[in-house]
């Protein structure tokens, strides 16, 4: 759902009202920060944190004390101190000192915040999120991706590989595997489980089967990638060398398959077209009584 | 082959209501070829005309209180395969409707041929002429035709939530997802591994799940808590996929063509249901305990197919039951506290722990099972069943760490330990248990410098590793019997399975970053990773991870904005192995003369593998005047995977190095955007887009090239385009 987008088109329609009724501390702000000079401070009536009659808003309690603190230092001192509580850019408070700003309404909302990926990484929230802009690229999933990789530059080089899931395409966004704002599960994944986190999409793959192939029922990274890969699909190595690094039993699981089967040689049926799987498709399991050795 | 296409026409509507902002967007596309690799996802891979409509409309409901109310539609890639639609309703602080309908294409190029017509039971065409390859299938290049190795996502979800108050809200959802398509299956008729052949198959996708959920939550600024439900049914509309044997005297005659066939087994039906519950406390000020505990449970009932599609071949011993009756339970918590100390003296501590437990418990019945080889041979004597084993795992752990931010360069450092213990049932090792040891230092030493280290090696000790465990397992004592002793054993008693073997895991990762001029930003990485399987003798030995990438952002004014960044990868690994055929040259652990194959290292081979991934991607933003905009991009990937083969020695191994995988894309996109009037934008752009790819899996691999396996031909991916786009975008 992304209804802070959508919320925050239609709450510009409601900006005069909502200035003209802004809270008494708001007003004292405005007074200062008007809108002639300083128009971003007042795009915030435009967003989700703007709405008067969401009980929930700063616009509903405190206004802008709500997050950036009391304020009384900074208006008799204006030039010399800042707020209280500051996101930058001119002054910027310390990163728990701004998370707990935000965390005072939004605890609820993210409850595995402490102690999470990007918490212990000492990331502010300001860092992804544009709180005085209506327009929030992050929370666009066509755009979201573009903001993680500012700092997972890794991620941006992978999902360009030629075996993908479609993040690049603005198909697939980050957070549809990942919470951000941290959880329990490695990699900081939704799902109970990163298997789990696969099956939710690869429904078919779930089973359970007559004939497991238990690496495969494990943990999917056992042979695959999750954002792109090399070898297609996401595999982490190419067959018949990925299925050899686990099976070498006698005959021709353990034969030596190397360019002498080229169609140029003695063509290899367990190195061309789909090589193992040209006769062992079923490689995560199968529910065929005669499949005992995932060929059926 | 380079064919230069069209995006022509763009009409863009852009309608105020009010101050919301609304739109509505209609393109047509054109390309003159088809684009397999550029269409992957997009479903505008096939050549022709394409017509793609977009909408963002939006207003305010007429019963919403203060104006908060709002009505949305948001749609992309109308008219393609791919795309999404929602439609809204919400008022913020009280409930949220929303109807989603979301389209994704993918689509596999390579131009794949087969003779076999039908869907989930293939048939040969009249006049097949069968033999015993390949190359004997006279009528088969008459009989070729192309099919499309294409999976349509189609879903459709209705998700609700609503605020009873500040505290409480209730989220409902219900989604039906549908997969169809075309999928290649590997199909084998065989009697044993030296009597048999298979065929690439077009098998049908044709999946339907359902998901239904539900969950309550509440929250405050110190305690939080939900409870979901997830219920999921998933149908596939094909229990298996059955297909003419093309081939003749390969396996039993009553198998062959015409009248032998085989069949394989598709996906089956299941139920599942998942409860989960989660949420955190803080009890006192710098304490903070979260968790997350799930149950779930999946049943599977399928009725089974029988041993053989062939009702020629004897079957005297029937199935042990007629359906699976599996059930595969899980279960997981996870606990973490966070603690930050109040003393003044410790304030830059922070203290956390955490312990995890999860289990896969799968229920189903060990029952033996006689099974028919490959639908090519009559069922086999009863000592040659084997057992349908349950595989089962738990995975218990915790972790604790130190945050300290340190008196200088504003830095913190983070140490962890993590211990993880895992018992596993039918496989080759019982137990593994794992140390883990992090370390990560942050730092900013001078303004505008940030600098993170990162270093961790793990050790993972794997109880004993039972080599035979899957032969006795799964063979019946009878069988087990008739063999010696020495030869009791599937995969060689050197081999160690990567995902169970003992491994020691180094890595380090050092990322810069400098924006201490007021025009440049700098970043930079570095990272590195080995897997060592130090116990390992065959097998996946060791893998090794090298990645090196920089960025650089340069505003040399406020209008303009450029961007490079480049990024390597290495990915080397080594594995090793025994080429040894069995029989009663099989014992491998017999080092007298005459020395069995199973021992001779002469008959040792290895593999080395290097894979080298380079991305490069440049672009430049420039605002030149109030009404033009430009911008433009590039960007290319390169890849390349090479081998290297080894032996010991033997006059029977042919360590010939394959040639190398390569690919390579290239993207170039350009666009200039006019504003005509304050309400009227024009809008030209230009993209180049370039693969190929260079495959000896596929490269000259025609559907005869091997005798015993009846391949597609497919080919690797060789494209290039140019798309010209124009779009008018006009607001009132």
């Amino acid at each position: 759902m992304h209804t802070v987008r959508r919320i925050a088109a239609v709450a510009l329609t409601a900006l005069w009202f909502l200035a003209a009724h802004a809270a008494e501390d708001d007003r004292t702000c405005l007074r200062c920060h008007n809108i002639k000079n300083w128009p971003q401070v007042h795009e915030i009536f435009a967003t989700p944190h703007g709405v008067a009659s969401d009980a929930r808003t700063p616009q509903a309690s405190s206004g802008c004390a709500s997050c950036h603190g009391d304020g009384s230092e900074h208006r008799r001192k204006s030039k010399e101190l800042p707020p209280e509580i500051n996101f930058g850019p001119r002054y910027v408070s310390a990163p728990e000192v701004q998370s707990t700003a935000c965390l005072g309404c939004h605890a609820a909302a993210m409850p595995h915040w402490q102690g999470g990926t990007h918490a212990v990484e000492d990331l502010t929230c300001t860092a992804c999120h544009s709180i005085h802009t209506k327009d929030t690229p992050v929370l666009a999933r066509a755009s979201q991706a573009g903001i993680c990789y500012d700092c997972h530059r890794d991620v941006r080089a992978d999902v360009r590989l030629p075996s993908r899931h479609p993040i690049s395409e603005g198909e697939l966004a980050c957070t549809d595997c990942h919470n951000p704002h941290g959880t329990l599960k490695p990699a900081d994944l939704t799902a109970v489980s990163p298997t789990e986190a696969c099956l939710s999409c690869h429904q078919e793959l779930r089973g359970p089967f007559l004939f497991d192939h238990p690496p495969a029922s494990d943990d999917c990274s056992t042979c695959h990638l999750p954002h792109g890969s090399v070898h297609e699909p996401l595999l982490i190595a190419r067959g018949p060398q990925l299925c050899q690094d686990c099976h070498l039993a006698a005959f021709h699981p353990s034969d030596l398959n190397a360019g002498s089967g080229l169609p140029s040689g003695m063509p290899n049926p367990s190195l061309l077209g789909r090589n193992c799987m040209n006769c062992h498709p079923k490689v995560h399991g199968t529910n065929h009584p005669s499949g005992a050795r995932l060929t059926r | 082959m380079s064919r230069l296409g069209f995006l022509i026409v763009g009409i863009g509507i852009t309608s105020g209501a009010g101050a919301a902002e609304q739109s509505v967007t209609l393109d047509l596309t054109y390309h003159g070829e088809d684009a397999p690799h550029f269409g992957q996802y997009n479903d505008r891979g096939d050549d022709g005309a394409h017509l793609i409509g977009a909408l963002d409309l939006r207003g305010v409901l007429p019963w919403g209180v203060d104006n908060a109310g709002a009505w949305y539609v948001d749609a992309k890639n109308l008219g393609l395969g791919t795309y999404d639609a929602t439609l809204g309703f919400a008022q913020q602080g009280r409930y949220e409707l929303d109807l989603t309908l979301d389209g994704l294409r993918q689509f596999k190029g390579g131009d794949a041929r087969t003779p076999f017509t039908g869907e989930d039971s293939l048939i040969l065409p009249d006049g097949w002429i069968a033999g015993s390859t390949t190359a004997d299938m006279m009528a088969l290049p008459d009989s070729l035709r192309r099919f499309d190795q294409r999976k349509n996502r189609d879903i459709v979800r209705l998700d609700a939530m609503y605020l009873f108050g500040p505290r409480w809200h209730v989220e409902a959802g219900f989604k039906r997802e549908d997969k169809s398509g075309t999928q290649a299956l590997g199909g084998a008729m065989f009697v044993d591994a030296s009597r048999g052949s298979a065929a690439l198959l077009p098998a049908p996708i044709d999946y339907t799940t359902h998901d239904f959920t539900t969950a309550l939550r509440y929250g405050t600024q110190r305690f939080s808590t939900s409870v979901s439900y997830l219920y999921t049914r998933f149908e596939n509309g094909h229990r298996m996929l059955a297909w003419d044997n093309p081939y003749a005297g390969v396996v039993d005659p009553v198998a062959d063509y015409p009248g032998g066939r085989g069949a394989l087994s598709l996906a089956p039906d299941y139920d599942r249901q998942q409860l989960r519950i989660d949420g955190a406390l803080t009890p006192l000020a710098g304490l903070n305990v979260q968790w997350d505990g799930a149950w779930s449970s999946t049943q599977q009932d399928d009725r089974f197919l029988p041993y053989t599609i062939n009702e020629s071949l004897t079957v005297a011993v029937p199935l042990p039951r007629t359906s699976l009756d599996g059930e595969l339970i899980t279960r997981s918590t996870d606990v973490r506290v966070n603690y930050q100390p109040r003393m003044a003296a410790l304030r830059k501590l922070s203290l956390r722990g955490s312990y995890h437990y999860d289990e896969r418990d799968y229920d189903k019945s060990r029952d033996a099972y006689q099974y028919v080889r490959g639908d090519g041979a009559d069922q086999p004597e009863a000592a040659l069943s084997i057992y349908a084993n349950s595989y089962d795992r738990q995975r218990e752990g915790f972790d604790v760490g130190a945050d300290y931010r340190l008196p200088w360069w504003r830095s913190k450092l983070s140490l962890e330990y993590e211990y993880q213990d895992t018992e596993r049932r039918n496989v080759a090792v019982e137990q593994t248990q794992t140390d883990t040891y992090r370390a990560v230092l942050r730092a900013t030493p001078i303004t505008a410098v940030g600098a993170r280290l990162g270093w961790s090696f793990s050790d993972r000790r794997a109880s004993t590793y039972d080599w035979d465990q899957s032969y006795f397992s799964r063979r019946t004592a009878e069988f087990i019997n008739l063999v010696p002793d020495d030869q009791r054993f599937d995969n060689h008693p050197a081999l160690r399975q990567y995902n169970l073997a003992n491994a020691e895991i180094d890595a380090i990762e050092l990322n810069l970053s400098y924006a201490g001029l007021e025009a440049w930003y700098f970043a930079a990485d570095f990272e590195w990773r080995e897997l060592n399987y130090d116990r390992s003798a065959f097998g996946l030995i060791r893998t090794e991870t090298w990645r090196y990438g920089g960025d650089v952002q340069f505003t040399p004014v406020d209008h303009v904005t450029a961007f490079l960044y480049a990024s390597f990868t290495r990915y080397d690994s080594d594995a090793e192995g025994r080429s040894f055929a069995g029989g009663i040259e099989k014992p491998a652990n017999r080092v007298v003369p005459p020395l069995p194959q199973g021992s001779d290292p002469a008959r040792n081979w290895g593999v080395a593998t290097d894979d080298d991934v380079c991305v490069v991607g440049a672009g430049v933003t420039w605002h030149y005047s109030e009404r033009l905009d430009l911008e433009g991009s590039f960007t290319t990937v390169t890849t390349q995977s090479g081998n290297s083969f080894t032996s010991g020695g033997s006059p029977f191994l042919f360590p010939t190095s394959l040639p190398d995988v390569e690919t390579r894309m290239a993207e170039v996109k350009l666009s200039a955007n006019y504003s005509l009037r304050a309400n009227t934008r024009l809008a030209l752009s230009y993209q180049y887009f370039r693969y190929d790819e260079d495959d000896w899996a596929l490269d000259a691999v025609a559907p005869t090239t091997l005798p015993n396996v009846l391949t597609l031909g497919d080919r690797a991916d060789n494209e290039a385009i140019n798309v010209i786009g124009l779009s008018v975008h006009h607001g009132f």
